[in-house]
């Protein structure tokens, strides 16, 4: 009789073991598959968040737009930003860029007027090879990057280094707001 | 004793000397009698001065070449061969010794020789114009300069080639008798406002500004205006509005230009408009002249003499249309 109960004790104690080992592997399971989905989820939002900037490069005796795709930014200046450091990028279309090699954005601010103040580093200036088209379009380029992606903004002013210069390379002005120094040809 | 009484009765003879790329100065002070009397002979690389007395030597240490005094002798051996020129002169009394060595003398030669030659060329094709230039005072401004060195290629810059054409044009007009202002007459930075300051004053006939351009075209500029030209902004600056009297005239100017191009070049002349400030700002007939690159134009003398005669052209052309 003892045998009896001992036997069946250790068949309830196996049962409930063989259910809690499925149990687990069942619910093993059901998490090692949300993973991926989670993944999935974060791709997913990723591609909505890509925006794009037109970015105009001078080529040869014009302007050229490339479309640049670009993780979201939705504050403006970080957009202005992100338009003058794809425009120093130079255009993936033309094998020889005009626009001054090794440039740094040093800062952007916009003042009560909504002139856009865009700081280069010196190598905007010293880096300048070309002649008065060339500096014409390096110009225009940069000011069209920004007005055409950025809302609100009046007109753009170079600085280099935080200072005023009179010319970039010799020919048109810098110490005034771009618009009307570098206007539609 | 004797030995003393030796070196007093000696007269003293003070050696200066200098030098300089090339070119050296000897000169031995001494008293009227002792320089006035002393025989030199010059055999380069050696000279030789002999004085009528025994004398002292002082003066300069550290000499580039060789003394030996001996008694009333004093030779020189000079390291190199050179061109000796000798002079003897009062107050004080001395000799002057000029050397030169051989290579700066041919190099001068050598330069002087181009520079009559480029100058006998362009006279001769200056003089086959038939008739006068009839503006009478020209600005020409030769682009950047100082620390702006503009288009460079190899070892040419632009700043230098378009100061060089800007020297040869103004001797070209002023030994026609026109009156010449340039912006800038030797490698300096001068700021576009001063440029433009500087032509609005001399209300020049005619205002030229060389460049180079980046292409192997030659490139015309004219003013432009734009109609938005009366915005505050522009207005502020007071930026554009003295060339907008003379917009017609710019406009004849740069078509005889481009006429004189294609008759001497039988070159690509491409025409532009662009509100360049050189040009806006200025209140005169004017044009901004782009020349090929370097890179695929070789400046030299010959070339630029050419490039005088085609603006001389130009201009010629320019006087007989708005006559």
């Amino acid at each position: 009789m003892n045998i009896r109960r001992l036997s069946g004790l250790i068949l309830l104690v196996l049962i409930f073991l063989g259910g809690a080992a499925g149990g687990y592997l069942y619910f093993m399971k059901i998490f090692s598959n949300e993973k991926p989905a989670e993944e999935a989820v974060e791709t997913l939002t990723g591609r909505e968040d890509i925006f794009s900037l037109r970015i105009y490069y001078p080529a040869g005796d014009r302007l050229r737009i490339e479309e640049r795709r670009l993780s979201r930014r939705t504050v403006q200046i970080a957009i202005a930003e992100a338009a003058v450091e794809e425009y120093l990028k130079g255009p993936s279309s033309v094998a020889v860029s005009s626009i001054p090699r090794d440039v740094r954005l040093l800062g952007l601010y916009k003042d009560a007027d909504r002139i856009l103040y865009v700081d280069l580093s010196d190598e905007f200036r010293r880096n300048f090879q070309g002649d008065a088209l060339t500096e014409f379009l390096i110009l225009r380029g940069l000011y069209e990057s920004l007005v055409s992606n950025i809302q609100d903004v009046q007109d753009v002013k170079v600085l280099i280094e935080g200072k005023e210069i009179e010319t970039l390379g010799g020919h048109l002005y810098l110490l005034y707001p771009l618009k009307n120094m570098v206007p539609h040809e | 004793m004797a030995v003393s009484l030796s070196a007093q009765l000696k007269k003293e003879v003070l050696l200066k000397f200098s030098k300089q790329e090339g070119h050296m100065r000897i000169v031995f002070e001494a008293e009227g009698t002792l320089i006035n009397n002393a025989k030199v002979t010059i055999s380069s690389p050696q000279i030789k001065i002999e004085f009528p007395e025994t004398f002292n030597l002082t003066g300069q240490k550290d000499l580039s070449f060789e003394l030996v005094p001996s008694e009333k002798l004093l030779v020189i051996n000079l390291k190199e061969k050179g061109e000796i020129k000798f002079f003897r002169l009062s107050s004080p009394a001395r000799l002057v010794f000029d050397i030169q060595k051989k290579e700066i003398q041919k190099k001068k030669q050598t330069e002087k020789k181009i520079e009559k030659q480029a100058e006998k060329q362009t006279e001769k094709t200056v003089e086959k114009q038939p008739v006068p230039i009839l503006s009478m005072v020209f600005v020409i401004d030769a682009g950047h300069g100082g620390y702006d060195f503009g288009i460079i290629s190899g070892d040419v810059s632009e700043k230098d080639i378009s100061l060089s054409l800007a020297k040869d044009l103004n001797t070209v007009l002023s030994k026609k008798g026109k009156k010449v202002f340039l912006t800038r007459k030797v490698d300096q930075y001068i700021s576009l406002a001063d440029r433009i300051n500087l032509v609005n004053q001399k209300s020049p006939d005619v205002f030229i500004s060389l460049h180079f351009s980046i292409s192997e075209n030659f490139i015309l500029y004219s003013p432009k205006f734009e109609e938005q030209d009366s915005n505050e902004i522009v207005d502020f600056y007071s930026l554009s509005s003295r060339q907008k009297k003379y917009i017609e005239k710019s406009k004849a100017l740069s078509d005889s230009i481009e006429r004189a191009i294609k008759d001497k070049f039988k070159a690509n002349v491409i025409r532009r408009e662009i509100p360049l400030p050189i040009l806006n700002s200025v209140g005169a007939p004017s044009v901004l002249i782009e020349f090929p690159s370097p890179r695929f134009l070789a400046y030299d003398q010959q070339m630029r003499a050419r490039l005088i005669n085609l603006i001389i052209n130009g201009i010629t052309l320019y006087g007989r249309s708005s006559l």
